[in-house]
């Protein structure tokens, strides 16, 4: 879980929700790296789409970019479960 | 993906080119739909007008078509020239929908309270005397979707968007517009405007053909009305539009609060990351549930949200008693978790 500083904070902030007090987004990186489906959730980003672990700091962050693109939280849980 | 005007990327959410309508605002850019997926569309990528016809009709009643008939009608209004309306005001953009948008749905006393760029919009609008306009054309849609919401939805799906309210409403605000500063900004990008009309018919038969092919169903009968209405064999980049659908830029079912009507709010522990204004109301884009959707009664409500991080609950349920008529988005089911949520996409 990666908490975002201040900077990114503002920009978030003013912008809509996916759900119920959380985004979800692409972050892009200052390698030219970019993370979709990224949730960011009181400011903290909590998980990545399909990664176990948050492969990036926040210091490597160059974009935040809202997308909206939401997935099944509960049934990929479900699936993971599955498969430990 | 190219959206006629210009590409977009689906895995940045962006355009990579700028927005050629509106080259001097520079915030926006790259910005799919005014960063609004959840309310406005943009099928040629100039402008995100199309999604705000639905909410245009007001009142108090919910279509019984579905929400990509609607996209689908309105593309396909857009195909039968509708642009010689739309081009007075497309110079404005989305702060001139926003504006007006905001301008029906709470006239002259929330002003002051209207988000961003639509506020000055909106002051732009009292100068010019648009206002009252503007507020005679709401009064006239939701007196009609009083009288008969289904067939005054199928009616706005089929004929508002193409020759009928649309038109009317925005070449009402155009011709006050005539003569002023604005107005002549107006004149020098309608040319652009119409020439981005005059190209988006295949647009709106792919809309409605991704809209058959949907497995929702609904909304089929509307479609095959507006295909035929529009003269057109199907639609050969079908795959395209479905595409631009499954990717989350369909129009949701919108309408407006009654009175009294509450919603649940599962606020942040930390007040930093909260929606609630100080007033009581909620930021633009937040979303809620309501407080009985049919689906999950409030007794059996989860005690905490949690979605999509579990180890991040917001334990704190707000009741949300918005005033009558303010517009939502939905209600639709929560990913991955249950009841129905809406979205206050102007906030209150």
């Amino acid at each position: 879980m990666i908490t975002l500083s201040q900077r990114w904070l503002a920009e978030l902030i003013d912008k809509p929700e996916t759900g119920m007090g959380y985004q979800i987004v692409s972050v892009v990186l200052s390698d030219g790296r970019r993370f979709d489906q990224v949730a960011v959730v009181e400011g903290r980003i909590t998980q990545i789409r399909g990664l176990a672990d948050i492969p990036f700091t926040e210091e490597e962050i160059a974009q935040i970019i809202p997308t909206h693109d939401k997935w099944d939280f509960n049934a990929e849980r479900h699936m993971e479960g599955h498969m430990r | 993906m190219y959206f006629r005007a210009r590409h977009y990327s689906p895995r940045l959410g962006r355009f990579v080119q700028k927005d050629p309508l509106f080259e001097n605002r520079a915030a926006e850019h790259y910005a799919y739909a005014a960063n609004n997926p959840v309310f406005f569309t943009d099928p040629t990528g100039e402008s995100p007008i199309a999604g705000v016809i639905n909410w245009l009709a007001g009142g108090d009643y919910r279509p019984e078509i579905s929400d990509t008939a609607m996209l689908g009608a309105v593309t396909g209004g857009l195909a039968r020239g509708t642009w010689t309306g739309v081009k007075n005001v497309a110079a404005a953009g989305a702060e001139t929908v926003k504006g007006t948008v905001q301008a029906i749905a709470h006239p002259i006393q929330t002003v002051e309270a209207v988000v961003d760029n639509a506020a000055q919009t909106i002051v732009a609008f009292q100068e010019q005397g648009i206002l009252p306009t503007l507020e005679r054309a709401a009064g006239g849609l939701a007196a009609e979707a009083e009288k008969d919401p289904s067939k005054f939805a199928a009616q706005f799906g089929m004929g508002a968007a193409t020759s009928v309210l649309f038109p009317k409403v925005f070449s009402w605000a155009g011709k006050a517009l005539q003569g002023t500063r604005l107005g002549q900004a107006v004149s020098r990008l309608g040319g652009k405007a119409t020439k981005a009309g005059a190209g988006a018919s295949a647009e709106g038969e792919a809309a409605a053909a991704a809209i058959r092919a949907s497995p929702e169903g609904a909304g089929t009968e509307l479609i095959e009305a507006q295909s035929k209405a529009l003269g057109r064999a199907p639609l050969r980049n079908a795959a395209k539009s479905a595409d631009t659908i499954a990717e989350g830029m369909r129009i949701s079912p919108y309408r407006v609060t009654g009175p009294g009507e509450t919603f649940i709010r599962y606020e942040t522990a930390n007040p930093a990351f909260s929606k609630i204004t100080p007033s009581g109301g909620v930021r633009p884009g937040t979303f809620a549930a309501p407080a009985s959707d049919g689906l999950v009664p409030v007794s059996q409500r989860v005690p905490t949200y949690n979605l999509p991080s579990p180890e991040i609950p917001r334990p704190n349920a707000v009741t949300l008693t918005p005033p009558a008529g303010t517009p939502i988005i939905g209600p639709r089911p929560v990913s991955g978790g249950l009841g129905n949520e809406v979205i206050f996409w102007m906030g209150y």
